[in-house]
């Protein structure tokens, strides 16, 4: 097996807000392997977005890292100067987002963009030649028909999954060893979005880019990734293979979410919703976040906080799986109350 | 389901067209040599009985929002008819519409920008009364309507941007219920919502079906989503519908390539049953209805196209039982989706030895 490339160990955020300090990431730890697809998913508000931009120390203006650790490639992103910070975004983690139109700059066409991107990651010194040259090779290879041509034309010119590919090209430029894809397929329709999910795993495959794709659709990241991370209120309740997350999903919150997507097999019963909501970050739970949402949830769990454990392949913050707890004080596996598949 | 085939169709569209003019101001009309017309909504026929729930899809720009805007009276039709319960909606003018837009409603597609952001719900929720000049004693109460979409009772004093995505659609929603109407047009519902707010709104959304006898029309290009809530499904492309039927019979035996190709695409959450899933992607991109191409309008991206579908338009053949498909083909192709059956036990296999 390749090396970490990506190793994020206790990472913590804060935000500053007038109504106090919001934890929106707790004890986060997670790995990327070299060539790796892994997927993050979660209900809207589990900090999914926060993780990716803390990754690359782009969050908010009054978010802030306040523990914990990212390693990429060997060197701790913390200790990085300003300058190299720049060079790693771009040529080391590259990111698209999901909404392209507002991260394209509609007034300046599509390769003045691309040359400025280029020149931004220390290439100024190659002729403009060149990096036109580079910019219609990196287009052309997202699928952008006759790139030579519409290098010219300006972001409006072009469909949302046109706009969506030239994202993807841009952060393609300099060849990342790992792209970070927040939602990037959420504002398209079914086929531009299996053409986008289906051009990233070409990506994958061809220049062995590691993927972190970020996603609160259960179809896309079965689709593509090879590990899952589910978060919940700012921690990753269970971590591990694709087909152990979806086979024998061991946290309740994993079961409650696979339980509840749509699908014609289910045609006339009553989903299974998950009851309440996220918790808010200015009011948490002291122990475990999910708990006044589980089915499971007993005394210990409302008191104290699960730590991560290393079950059956998968890593799980539950206290089902402590077996350092009474049995008497331990909750009961009792699936048949709970939402999710037997 | 409450559909009752022997009663006539509640709603009937008959070459509904939507036409908009291409010109969108002074200069583009001067320098646009091909001027011309937007052909949204290009003939557009189906019926909808009472309690049933047909389901719409296609790419995004097909026109599906046009179309329901268009019956619901709120773009212009060209031409065409759609009439409710027998009564013609095409052509009537703001007041003749009054006591029909009780009876048929919708939630649009962005319910953050079809909320007022300068009212609190409360407001929101008793404006279509006042729209509509409801006589007080028909009205339900704010607390009725929230409740009856799952809200409490403190969402009221809210701004719609202090709504979460699944409560503003919630408020839409409600907004759309509290003229009682018989149809609802529902425009993406689920769009942007985490799996959890989607299946409660999908819940809310067929529990009222079941105590309201609601009759809806399904928008939107999750093909989960319409499997799970459609009886019948109508697929889209360019303004016209290429295939109409029973949401069963659609996802198990799809007769036209562009719902074949719809459903390939369609992510599954199962690894097992995605192994070179995206191989059969539908490639390019949907016309623009601008210009929309010759004969088959799926022909440039169809991989069973031939000279005919270059030249000949397909006519919507009527199979009988509200099924109905146009292509020039389809009879002698079999577009029934592989089984997964075999790939999910060799993939088990493999997971197996792999552990
Ligand atoms: N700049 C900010 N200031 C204060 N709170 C913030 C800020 N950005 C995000 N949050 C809060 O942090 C939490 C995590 O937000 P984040 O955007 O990371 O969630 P997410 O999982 O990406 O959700 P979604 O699926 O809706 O994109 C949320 O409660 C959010 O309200
Ligand atoms: N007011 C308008 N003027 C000109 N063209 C329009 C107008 N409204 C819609 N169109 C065009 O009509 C076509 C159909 O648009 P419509 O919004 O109905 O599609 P849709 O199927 O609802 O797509 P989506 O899935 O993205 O919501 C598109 O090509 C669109 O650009
Ligand atoms: S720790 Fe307790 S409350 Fe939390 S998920 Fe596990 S059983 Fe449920
Ligand atoms: S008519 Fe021809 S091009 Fe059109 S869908 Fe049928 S086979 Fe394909
Ligand atoms: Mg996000
Ligand atoms: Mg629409």
């Amino acid at each position: 097996m390749s090396d970490p490339l990506l190793t994020v160990a206790g990472l913590e955020v804060v935000y500053h807000t007038d109504a106090g300090t919001l934890p929106a990431l707790s004890d986060v730890c997670f790995e990327v392997r070299e060539g790796q697809i892994v997927g993050v998913v979660g209900e809207s508000g589990c900090g999914k977005s926060t993780l990716g931009a803390a990754l690359l120390r782009l969050l908010s203006p009054n978010g802030e890292i306040v523990g914990g650790r990212v390693m990429f490639a060997g060197r701790d992103l913390a200790s990085l100067s300003s300058g190299e910070l720049r060079k790693v975004r771009g040529r080391g983690i590259a990111t698209v987002f999901q909404d392209p139109l507002t991260s394209l700059n509609p007034t300046f066409t599509v390769g003045q963009q691309m040359i400025d991107a280029e020149r931004a990651h220390g290439q100024g010194r190659e002729s403009k030649d060149v990096l036109r040259r580079r910019a219609i090779d990196a287009l052309t290879r997202v699928g952008i028909p006759d790139a030579a041509r519409r290098i010219r034309n300006h972001p409006h010119e072009f469909s949302g999954g046109m706009r969506q590919r030239i994202m993807i090209a841009i952060a393609l430029l300099h060849e990342p060893s790992l792209l970070i894809a927040d939602e990037a397929t959420s504002a398209l329709d079914v086929t531009l979005e299996a053409q986008i999910l289906k051009l990233l795993k070409e990506i994958n495959a061809s220049h062995g880019t590691a993927i972190l794709l970020i996603s609160h659709n259960l179809g896309v990241i079965a689709e593509v990734c090879e590990r899952v991370v589910v978060m919940y209120a700012g921690r990753a309740v269970e971590e591990g293979d694709v087909y152990a997350i979806f086979d024998r999903p061991l946290h309740p919150y994993t079961r409650a979410l696979l339980a509840a997507v749509p699908s014609p097999q289910h045609r006339g019963t009553t989903l299974a919703a998950i009851p309440g909501r996220v918790p808010s970050l200015l009011a948490l739970p002291p122990g475990c976040k999910y708990a006044d949402r589980c089915a499971h949830a007993v005394a210990v769990c409302f008191a104290r906080e699960p730590a991560s454990l290393a079950r059956g392949g998968l890593r799980v913050r539950c206290f089902l799986y402590d077996d350092s707890l009474p049995a008497a004080d331990k909750p009961r596996a009792d699936w048949a109350k709970a939402p999710g598949r037997a | 389901m409450t559909a009752d085939p022997q009663s006539g169709p509640l709603l009937s569209v008959r070459d509904l067209r939507t036409f908009f003019s291409d010109r969108q101001g002074v200069i583009a009309r001067l320098l646009r040599r091909k001027s011309g017309e937007v052909r949204a909504v290009d003939g557009v026929s189906f019926d909808v009985v009472r309690g049933e729930t047909l389901g719409l899809v296609g790419e995004s720009g097909s026109g599906k929002s046009t179309l329901a805007r268009t019956v619901m009276g709120l773009v212009p039709a060209t031409g065409g008819s759609a009439s409710l319960d027998g009564r013609e909606l095409v052509g009537l003018r703001r007041r003749e519409w009054r006591p029909l837009r009780r009876r048929i409603q919708m939630i649009f597609q962005d319910p953050a920008s079809s909320l007022s952001p300068r009212f609190r719900v409360s407001f929101l929720l008793r404006e279509p009364y006042v729209i509509n000049k409801v006589p007080p004693d028909q009205q339900a109460s704010v607390d009725e309507l929230l409740d009856m979409v799952g809200l409490s009772a403190e969402q009221a004093n809210k701004y719609p941007h202090e709504l979460s995505g699944g409560q503003a659609r919630r408020v839409s929603i409600a907004r759309a219920l509290a003229l009682h109407p018989e149809v609802l047009f529902a425009d993406e519902p689920t769009a942007g919502l985490d799996v959890s707010a989607a299946a409660s709104i999908l819940n809310l959304m067929r529990d009222l079906r079941d105590r309201l006898g609601l009759t809806y029309v399904l928008i939107t290009h999750d093909l989960n989503v319409v499997g799970y809530f459609a009886d019948r499904i109508a697929v889209m492309y360019v303004g016209q519908l290429v295939e109409i039927g029973l949401g069963d019979r659609i996802l198990a035996h799809p007769r036209h390539p562009y719902t074949q190709a719809l459903l390939a695409c369609a992510p599954v959450p199962d690894p097992h049953l995605n192994e070179g899933h995206l191989d059969n992607v539908l490639g390019g991109e949907i016309p623009s209805p601008h210009d929309p191409p010759s004969g088959c309008r799926f022909h440039p991206r169809c991989k069973y196209a031939d000279p005919r579908c270059t030249d000949e338009v397909p006519r919507l053949e009527d199979l009988g039982e509200g099924e109905m498909v146009a292509c020039h083909h389809w009879r002698r192709l079999d577009l029934t989706p592989q089984p997964p059956v075999e790939a999910t036990a060799a993939a088990a296999a493999v997971a197996q030895t792999t552990l």
